[in-house]
């Protein structure tokens, strides 16, 4: 089987391939805005051993970190929609849940599994933290809020950072099974062009590259960020 | 300050079986005892790092009642009281001077700049003028100590409770941090100090509290207590110590 790559086919498709980059990075970005935060709570919540609370979250960790992204895409986007739907239709609502973007159904599936993989991070960093190092804090006279916020805080970042960095990259990359819900991000777009001019290859190339550029760059963005946190980390 | 009928349990075990203690204004009271018999707990109870389960704690207009703690309460006693941890716990990744002006400036509310003076003043005060930007590990378990004290001392606070200060350090850093707690004593700052140091003990407290097994079982001037105990367990516990330091030696 003979086979030439077609480069002006693949320079298309790079150009197709780009527009998906904010795509691709709202999802990131909006399942990190979600997640994080989110992730400290439920570290917190299961760290403090609140009844029940603490046990619901268990539960909700391993369920979100234990399903593959791709089988919560095929279950939500199937059993979401028309539920949803059934419920606007019950309150008498005039607005149809398909006009809704899927993009939606993506941060919610991102958010909830970066919630579980960010919080497991937050638990082992909090952990980290030499318990003297909050006592010191409230004995100075620091609220409990503030002693978290001035010093635990600090710490922990330093020690989860790594973690937070390398999780948030494959997320970025887990994002591209999107596609699988019609959203045009790096992955939908190049997809729509090697189906338009029959070749996959090319495509293919082209989405390996894109993914390794964006990481790339989201990469050096933590390591940027790591380097303001360093003085925080244990000798 | 004025501790009441404080009690104390983890879980089944009674660790403070009813302390009632007055620690006088401007003198140095000294808890001695036995390893396991309660001292650190009794001092973590004073700053709330350990949550007593009945019993009050009295400062001036502070009245903390251990079975309806109010976080005004908690916060009031934990804001005119100052420990001194034996692990010195100094906030990693913050410069001596930052470890110091932490407090003045998140509690006190000072400017950075009100806070760096104080800072300094007190860092001078503990023999650290030289050493206020550097950070917690490129300091000695002796110098790291006595930026614990200043931190401590920089708060003013109207006691100061040290839990064994001395007892994760190197022999031979043992007298610089004794030296300036010494001085900071003659000053007429008020302490309660948790020590195994017994000639330091005997030289620089007023009162010397001894305790076994969760309770206080005498006190009295160190020259009585050491010299006249009256309980067998404090003559056993004495004797233990003295011989040791001998052996030492
Ligand atoms: N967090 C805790 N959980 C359970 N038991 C504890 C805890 N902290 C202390 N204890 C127990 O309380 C008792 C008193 O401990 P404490 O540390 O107050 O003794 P101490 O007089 O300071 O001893 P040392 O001279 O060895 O420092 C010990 O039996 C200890 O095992
Ligand atoms: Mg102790």
């Amino acid at each position: 089987m003979s086979f030439q790559f077609d480069f002006p086919f693949a320079r298309r498709a790079f150009a197709e391939a780009l527009l998906g980059i904010p795509v691709t990075l709202s999802v990131v970005l909006a399942a990190f805005l979600a997640g994080f935060p989110l992730g400290f709570l439920i570290a917190r919540c299961r760290l403090r051993r609140t009844p029940v609370i603490s046990q619901i979250l268990t539960v909700y960790v391993s369920f979100a970190r234990g399903t593959p992204v791709v089988v919560k895409i095929l279950l939500f986007y199937s059993l979401l929609p028309p539920a949803l739907e059934h419920a606007i239709r019950v309150l008498g609502l005039n607005f149809s849940i398909y006009d809704l973007n899927p993009i939606v159904y993506a941060f919610i599936i991102f958010g909830i599994t970066s919630s579980a993989t960010y919080s497991e991070i937050w638990r082992s960093a909090l952990n980290g933290v030499d318990s003297g190092q909050y006592e010191a804090a409230v004995s100075v006279g620091l609220t409990p809020f503030q002693a978290y916020l001035e010093v635990v805080l600090p710490q922990a970042l330093a020690i989860g950072a790594p973690a937070f960095c390398s999780s948030t990259l494959s997320m970025l990359k887990g994002t591209s099974v999107v596609f699988l819900m019609a959203i045009l991000d790096i992955t939908g777009r190049a997809r729509l062009a090697a189906a338009m001019g029959y070749k996959y290859l090319e495509a293919y190339v082209v989405i390996f590259l894109v993914y390794l550029t964006v990481c790339g760059i989201l990469e050096q963005v933590f390591k940027l960020l790591e380097q303001r946190l360093v003085r925080f980390r244990a000798s | 300050m004025q501790i009441i009928a404080l009690k104390k349990s983890f879980g089944k075990t009674a660790v403070l079986r009813g302390i009632d203690l007055t620690v006088p204004d401007g003198k140095v009271t000294a808890v001695i005892g036995p390893s396991g018999s309660g001292k650190s707990t009794l001092l973590r109870c004073l700053d709330y790092l350990e949550k007593p389960n009945s019993g009050r704690i009295v400062l001036d207009d502070i009245v903390l009642n251990a079975e309806q703690p109010h976080k005004k309460d908690i916060l009031a006693l934990r804001r005119s009281t100052a420990m001194v941890f034996q692990q010195f716990n100094l906030f990693r990744g913050r410069t001596a001077r930052e470890n110091v002006m932490e407090g003045l400036v998140q509690v006190k509310r000072m400017s950075e700049k009100e806070a760096g003076v104080i800072a300094e003043h007190y860092l001078n005060e503990v023999g650290l003028g030289s050493r206020m930007n550097y950070y917690p590990r490129q300091l000695s378990g002796g110098q790291q100590q006595r930026v614990g004290i200043a931190r401590a001392l920089a708060l003013e606070p109207k006691v100061i409770l040290l839990d064994e200060p001395t007892s994760a350090l190197d022999p031979e850093m043992i007298g610089e941090v004794l030296v300036v707690i010494g001085k900071q004593a003659k000053q007429g700052k008020t302490m309660l100090i948790v020590s195994h140091e017994m000639d330091f003990v005997r030289e620089i407290a007023d009162e010397v509290v001894f305790m076994d097994d969760g309770l206080i079982l005498e006190q009295g001037p160190p020259r009585e207590l050491f010299l006249n105990p009256v309980h067998e367990r404090t003559r056993q516990f004495l004797a233990r110590v003295f011989q040791n330091f001998d052996y030492a030696i």
